[in-house]
C-alpha cells in the first residue's frame, strides 16, 4: 500500500512537469503582451521594452522556462508581473477561500445527491424519484453562471436572506457554495441511485431481507455503504468540475478565491500567476483523486493496490 | 400515468427555463430599431440630485460608504498601479498636487497639494506654490522637499521602475526653491504641466515612510495627506480606508469607506439594489434607464462629463481608404445619433472634434450628419459605386455596449455598399493585431476608443502625428504635414489663448482629413444609492472631494 502511494506520487510529480511545460508555452505563444497591456497612453516603444525586460520576457523562450524550473526547484513561483508581489503570497492569500468554496461544495452535493439518489431508488419510478431525476438532470446541463445570479436574485436582492457578494462571514459562503453544491449534486444523485438500484438486487440483501430485518436497516445499514462505493470515485471526478466551476461562481459572487486570481491572470497575461495558479489546480486535482482512490480501496475490500 | 407526469413535469421546466430568459435581465440585448425615448440630460445631473432632500440642516456624520469598481485596485501605490477608478481609490490616501474639476468646467485645474502655478517666460519652467501646515499621515511635514522626493526619486527614477514613468517624461528637474516653492523644469516648453501633474499615477507620499519601507513593500502601509487613512487592503475583497480627521480640507463625514470590487456587471447591480453597495462604477445604459424610469428602487444614476473618444479608425494606407473622398463617405454613412438614442440610451454626443468637449481648447468642429445619399454620392466619386469589402476588428467588452455599437456601424456601412466583417477578439489579442508593422497587419477598419485624462489637449492630438503609428495607438497610420508642425506648437505655446487658436487648426483639418469615422463621446453611467449624499464622481472617472460625502441613513 505504501508503495503504491508513493507510486502515484511520483506519478502526480510528472503530470505536474508536464502541466507546467504545457501551460507554459501555451500562454507565451498566444497573442497578447502583458507590457503592452499594462503600460498607458504615454508608453513608448522603448519604455514598453524596457517593462518587458524586467518581466524577464526578452529572454528566449526556452531560456525562460529554465529559469522557471530553477526557481521552481528552490521554491519560488516569482512574481507577479501586474503587482510585483510574490506569486505564492498572491495564491495564499485566496487558497484558502476557494477550498472552503470546493469542500463545502462537494459535501453539500454529497449529501443532496447521494440522499435523493437512495430515496429515490428505494422507491423507484414514484413521483419523488421521477421529479427528483429530472432536477439531476437540469443540475447537470444548468449554467453554473446562470444558477448564481439566480439565486442572488432571490435570496439576496428579494429576500434579503443573505449578502449578494463577497466573503468575510458565514453567511457570504451560504449561496456561492450551494451553486457549485447544486451543480454537482445532479450527477451524484443519479450515480447513487443505479449503484443502489443494483446493490438492492444482491443476494445479500435477499438474504437479509429474509431474516426479517426491517427495511429501513437494510437499506441504510447494509445496503448504502455498498452503494455508495462507485459514488466515491464520481466524487474523486466531479471534483475537477467543480474545481473549474469555481472559476464561475468566484466571478458571479465576487469570490476572492483562486479562480477569479486566474480569470484576472489570464485577460491581463500575468504569466507567472497564471503557472502558478495552474500548477495549484493541478496538484489539487491529482491529490483529491490519489485520496480518493485510497478511500475506495479502503472501503471495498476486494480491491487491493499493488 | 407516471410516463405522462415525468413528460409534463419536464415540459413545465422547460417553460420555466424559457421564462427566465425573458424576465427584464440584468444584462442588456438591445435592438437596433429607436424605441426607446432618449434620456433627456437634465434628468440626469452628474452630482447627487435629484435626490430627495433631508429635512434636516446639513450632513450627518458617520458610516461606511461602500464603493463597488469592476476590478480590485492591483497594488496600494499610485506608482505602480493601472485603472483610473482604482487609482481614485488610492488618491482618497495619497493626494496629489492638482486635479481636474469634476464636471470639467473652467478653470480645468484646480489645486490640491499646489495652491497655484505660473510659467516662466521662455516656457520651460513652472513654478508652483504649495500648501502650507499639511501634514502626512504619519505626522511628517507636506513639503516642497517632499514633491522633489516624489516626482525626481520616485516617479522619475529609473530603479523605481514606476509604470507611468514615461506620461511625466517631460520633466526634467524639480528644484527647491523655499520650503513651499518648487520649480519644475521641463525638456522644452510644456503648455500642459499642470494637468498632467493631476494625472492619477502621480500621487504625494511620505518620504518618511518611502524610505522606511522601501518602493517595494510600501504598498502596506502607504501614507498619505488625503482625506482617508489607509487600513487594509485584502486581495479580491476590501479595501478599507478610514477618516483622517485632520485633514486640510476638513475632516470627513463618513468614518470610513470600503471598495469592495464586482467584476461581474449583474452581480454588481444586485448588490447596488440589494444595499451591499452605496455606489457602484460602470452601469449599463439599459439598467440606468430603468433606475431612471423608477424611483421607487431608489437609485440616482450619475453621468459625469466624457472624456473618452468612440471611432472606427481606417488604414489610411489601405485600399479605398487612402482616398479622402471614402473616410468622409462613411462618415456620413453611419447615423451616429440614432445609435446614441437606440443603444446608449441617449446618454451622450456624436462626435464633432477629435477632442471630448471637456478637454481644454475644445471647438464644436464639424458634425457629420447622417446622409447616406451623400456617402453614396461621395464613394461613386471615389470610384466605389459598387462597393467594397473590409474587415471591422475590434476588442470585444471593453467599451460600453461595443458588439452592439460595432454591429450598428457594420448595417449602417452595408447599406451603402461596404461590406464590413466583423471581428471581435478578446482585448489582448486585439491590442497585439493593431500593434503589428505595416507588412504584417491585417487591420483595415478597427473600433476602438480614446481616454483623455488630463482633458488636456496634448494627448488628444499627439495620437494624429506619425511619431504614434504602431506600436503607437496611431493604426490608422495618419499623418498631415500640417499637424507635424502644428501638434508641438501647441505643446511650445506659453499663452492660453495663443494655443487655443492653435489647436482649434488641428482640429479643423483632422476632422476635414477623417481618418476616422467619428462616432460619439463614450458616456460614463454609474449609480448610487439615495442615501448616499455628495457622492461626485469626475470627468476623470476617479470619485472626488469625498471628505464632502455622507451617509443618509436613520
Amino acid at each position: 500500500m505504501g508503495r503504491y502511494i508513493i507510486y502515484r506520487l511520483v506519478l502526480t510529480v510528472f503530470v505536474l512537469l508536464g502541466v507546467s511545460l504545457v501551460v507554459f508555452f501555451m500562454i507565451r505563444l498566444i497573442p497578447g503582451d502583458p507590457a503592452d497591456l499594462l503600460a498607458d497612453q504615454w508608453a513608448t516603444e522603448e519604455d514598453i521594452e524596457k517593462l518587458r525586460r524586467d518581466m524577464g520576457l526578452d529572454k528566449q523562450i526556452t531560456v525562460q522556462y529554465l529559469l522557471f524550473m530553477d526557481n521552481l526547484r528552490r521554491g519560488d513561483l516569482g512574481n507577479s508581473v501586474i503587482t510585483k508581489v510574490p506569486v505564492a503570497e498572491e495564491i495564499r492569500a485566496r487558497l484558502p477561500n476557494t477550498l472552503k468554496l470546493a469542500v463545502i461544495g462537494t459535501m453539500i452535493a454529497v449529501v443532496i445527491g447521494s440522499l435523493a439518489g437512495t430515496i429515490a431508488a428505494v422507491k423507484p419510478y414514484s413521483l419523488f424519484d421521477n421529479v427528483s431525476m429530472i432536477l439531476a438532470l437540469s443540475g447537470v446541463s444548468t449554467p453554473a453562471f446562470w444558477l448564481g445570479l439566480m439565486l442572488m436574485l432571490f435570496f439576496s436582492v428579494k429576500l434579503g436572506w443573505f449578502p449578494c457578494v463577497g466573503a468575510g462571514t458565514p453567511k457570504h459562503l451560504v449561496l456561492p457554495s450551494l451553486t457549485l453544491g447544486l451543480l454537482s449534486a445532479g450527477v451524484i444523485a443519479r450515480q447513487s441511485r443505479s449503484s443502489m438500484l443494483q446493490t438492492l438486487q444482491e443476494e445479500y440483501i435477499v438474504t437479509a431481507r429474509s431474516k426479517g430485518l426491517h427495511e429501513r436497516v437494510v437499506v441504510y445499514r447494509h445496503a448504502l455503504k455498498n452503494a455508495l462505493i462507485p459514488v466515491v470515485t464520481i466524487v474523486g471526478l466531479q471534483f475537477g468540475r467543480l474545481l473549474g466551476g469555481t472559476v464561475l461562481v468566484e466571478s458571479v459572487f465576487s469570490w476572492p478565491g483562486m479562480g477569479r486570481l486566474l480569470v484576472d491572470a489570464i485577460f491581463t497575461r500575468d504569466y507567472p500567476i497564471i503557472q502558478g495558479a495552474v500548477l495549484v489546480f493541478a496538484t489539487t486535482f491529482a491529490l483529491v483523486n490519489l485520496a480518493v482512490d485510497l478511500l475506495y480501496g479502503a472501503l471495498d475490500p476486494r480491491i487491493r493496490y499493488e | 400515468m407516471t410516463r405522462y407526469l415525468r413528460l409534463t413535469v419536464l415540459v413545465l421546466l422547460l417553460l420555466a427555463f424559457v421564462a427566465s430568459g425573458c424576465a427584464p435581465a440584468a444584462t442588456p440585448t438591445p435592438e437596433p430599431a429607436p424605441t426607446e425615448a432618449p434620456l433627456p440630460p437634465e434628468a440626469t445631473p452628474p452630482e447627487a440630485a435629484p435626490t430627495p432632500t433631508p429635512e434636516e440642516e446639513g450632513p450627518k456624520k458617520g458610516g461606511t460608504l461602500v464603493i463597488s469598481l469592476g476590478t480590485d485596485v492591483p497594488i496600494f501605490d499610485s506608482l505602480y498601479a493601472s485603472g483610473i477608478p482604482n487609482l481614485g481609490i488610492i488618491h482618497l490616501v495619497t493626494e496629489g498636487l492638482t486635479r481636474i474639476d469634476p464636471q470639467g468646467r473652467e478653470p480645468k485645474v484646480l489645486p490640491v497639494l499646489a495652491e497655484s502655478w505660473e510659467q516662466s517666460a521662455d516656457g520651460e519652467t513652472w513654478t508652483l506654490k504649495l500648501r502650507e501646515g499639511v501634514k502626512f499621515h504619519d505626522g511628517t511635514p507636506f513639503n516642497a522637499e517632499a514633491v522633489r522626493f516624489n516626482i525626481m526619486d520616485r516617479m522619475r527614477n529609473p530603479d523605481a521602475k514606476a509604470l507611468a514613468a514615461s506620461a511625466f517624461a517631460m520633466i526634467e528637474s524639480v528644484e527647491v526653491v523655499d520650503e513651499y516653492t518648487v520649480n519644475i523644469t521641463t525638456d522644452g516648453p510644456f503648455a500642459g504641466l499642470p494637468a498632467q501633474l493631476a494625472y492619477s499615477p502621480m500621487g504625494m507620499n511620505s518620504p518618511t515612510q518611502v524610505q522606511a519601507l522601501g518602493n517595494e513593500d510600501y504598498h502596506t502601509a502607504p501614507m498619505g495627506t488625503g482625506p482617508f487613512k489607509f487600513v487594509h487592503h485584502i486581495k479580491g475583497q476590501e479595501v478599507l480606508v478610514e477618516a483622517n480627521e485632520d485633514y486640510w480640507g476638513g475632516a470627513p463625514y463618513l468614518d470610513a469607506i470600503a471598495m469592495r470590487p464586482i467584476p461581474e456587471t449583474a452581480s454588481r447591480l444586485m448588490a447596488l439594489e440589494a444595499g451591499d453597495s452605496h455606489v457602484i462604477y460602470h452601469v449599463p445604459p439599459r439598467d440606468a434607464q430603468r433606475y431612471i424610469d423608477d424611483p421607487s428602487l431608489g437609485i440616482t444614476v450619475l453621468t459625469p462629463p466624457q472624456q473618452r473618444t468612440i471611432f472606427v479608425g481606417m488604414n489610411v494606407q489601405w485600399g479605398p481608404f487612402e482616398d479622402v473622398r471614402v473616410r468622409q463617405a462613411l462618415n456620413y454613412a453611419v447615423d451616429k445619433q440614432a445609435i446614441i438614442d437606440s443603444i446608449l440610451m441617449g446618454l451622450t454626443e456624436p462626435m464633432d472634434s477629435p477632442l471630448p468637449p471637456s478637454c481644454v481648447c475644445y471647438q464644436s468642429t464639424k458634425n457629420y450628419a447622417y446622409d447616406p445619399d451623400r456617402a453614396r454620392e461621395l464613394l461613386a466619386e471615389a470610384g466605389y459605386a459598387d462597393g467594397f469589402k473590409a474587415t471591422l476588428h475590434y476588442g470585444a467588452g471593453r467599451f460600453l455596449m461595443d458588439s452592439e455599437v460595432v454591429e450598428a456601424v457594420q448595417s449602417y456601412l452595408a447599406d451603402v455598399g461596404v461590406d464590413a466583417e466583423i471581428v471581435a477578439l478578446e482585448w489582448a489579442a486585439f491590442q497585439a493585431a493593431w500593434k503589428k508593422p505595416l507588412e504584417e497587419t491585417e487591420i483595415q477598419m478597427y473600433f476602438a476608443g480614446w481616454g483623455n485624462p488630463t482633458v488636456d489637449p496634448d494627448l488628444g492630438t499627439y495620437t494624429f502625428v506619425e511619431a504614434s503609428w504602431p506600436p503607437g495607438l496611431n493604426a490608422m497610420r495618419y499623418s498631415n504635414p500640417e499637424l507635424e508642425r502644428l501638434i508641438p506648437e501647441q505643446r511650445a505655446s506659453t499663452d492660453p489663448g495663443e494655443r487655443c487658436e492653435i489647436v482649434k487648426e488641428i482640429q479643423e483639418i483632422i476632422m476635414e482629413d477623417a481618418p476616422q469615422i467619428y462616432l460619439y463621446y463614450e458616456p460614463q453611467v454609474h449609480a448610487k444609492r439615495n442615501e448616499a449624499m455628495d457622492v461626485t464622481i469626475s470627468v476623470t472617472e476617479r470619485v472626488d472631494q469625498m471628505h464632502k460625502a455622507w451617509l443618509d441613513t436613520p
